[in-house]
């Protein structure tokens, strides 16, 4: 059993040290998670972030390590910001092109447009692509993460990039 | 075109620094432990007393002390004492 498992189990039975090197570990990679979903929008994907955490300490006593520690806070962090989404928009749409502030870090021009890029795509082509490319999780692991069937998932990466593609070259 | 658009899709997003992200978080989570035990030990409490209150309502609780009394001649309020401290020790067994 790897450290992350042995310290997600020791979470789950109640230790707090345990849990703040998870989220030591994992804050990066959720915040840039959430901050792409956001659009780029820093102080809301720090808010859910925040909430991503203190939800999985809420729930870590649920966690069992049939799937990895990983794939269950990129779950609650997904649904985070559906909830996000659904609050901001009753009619379930995207988040609001203004709140994209973009405030991306992208080192080259390449970054930049292709986080500009992405934000056209829709919510579950962005965290598809994101999940699958960035994050380099599986299709199946994806769709644990996205709560969407396997095949649900590989449409959203093809037809995400083949949007991705067609904005890139215009 | 494509394998440049794999590349670049497949190049690690910028992790923010921590900056005191995980500071607050684990902030946050004593905050929260503080305020479920606080809530708890108020539930306790309220649990401990309906006991008491149910004991002494009911009949045989009512016969309890009252034998008790007689064979102890030891005064009502030690004897709700005792109570409180047993139904404390048996919630607390329950719980544990």
């Amino acid at each position: 059993m790897d450290n992350i498992a042995s310290a997600a189990l020791a979470a789950a039975a109640g230790d707090d040290v345990a849990f703040g090197m998870l989220v030591r570990t994992y804050q990066g990679k959720v915040r840039s998670f959430l901050l792409r979903m956001t659009k780029g929008n820093q102080a809301l994907a720090d808010d859910l972030a925040q909430d991503t955490f203190l939800e999985a300490w809420r729930k870590i006593a649920q966690f069992r390590a049939e799937g990895t520690f990983q794939s269950w806070l990129y779950r609650i962090a997904w649904t985070r910001f559906l909830m996000e989404v659904r609050k901001r928009k009753p009619d379930n749409a995207e988040l609001d092109d203004d709140l994209a502030a973009p405030d991306t870090q992208a080192s080259t021009l390449a970054r930049l447009d292709l986080e500009r890029a992405m934000q056209r795509l829709s919510s579950p082509e962005r965290a598809s692509l994101t999940l699958c490319y960035a994050m380099e999780f599986s299709h199946s692991e994806a769709s644990e993460v996205l709560n969407m069937p396997v095949g649900t998932v590989k449409s959203h990466v093809s037809r995400g990039r083949e949007k991705l593609k067609a904005i890139l070259q215009a | 075109m494509s394998d440049a658009l794999d590349t670049l899709l497949s190049s690690p997003l910028d992790e923010p620094a921590d900056n005191g992200f995980s500071a607050r978080v684990m902030a946050t989570v004593v905050e929260l432990r503080l305020h479920k035990a606080r809530r708890e030990a108020v539930l306790s409490l309220v649990v401990v007393a309906l006991l008491v209150a149910i004991g002494l309502a009911s009949p045989v609780g009512a016969e309890i002390t009252h034998v008790a009394e007689l064979l102890v001649a030891t005064p009502a309020f030690w004897l709700g004492g005792l109570m409180l401290a047993l139904s404390g020790v048996v919630y607390g067994r329950v719980r544990a």
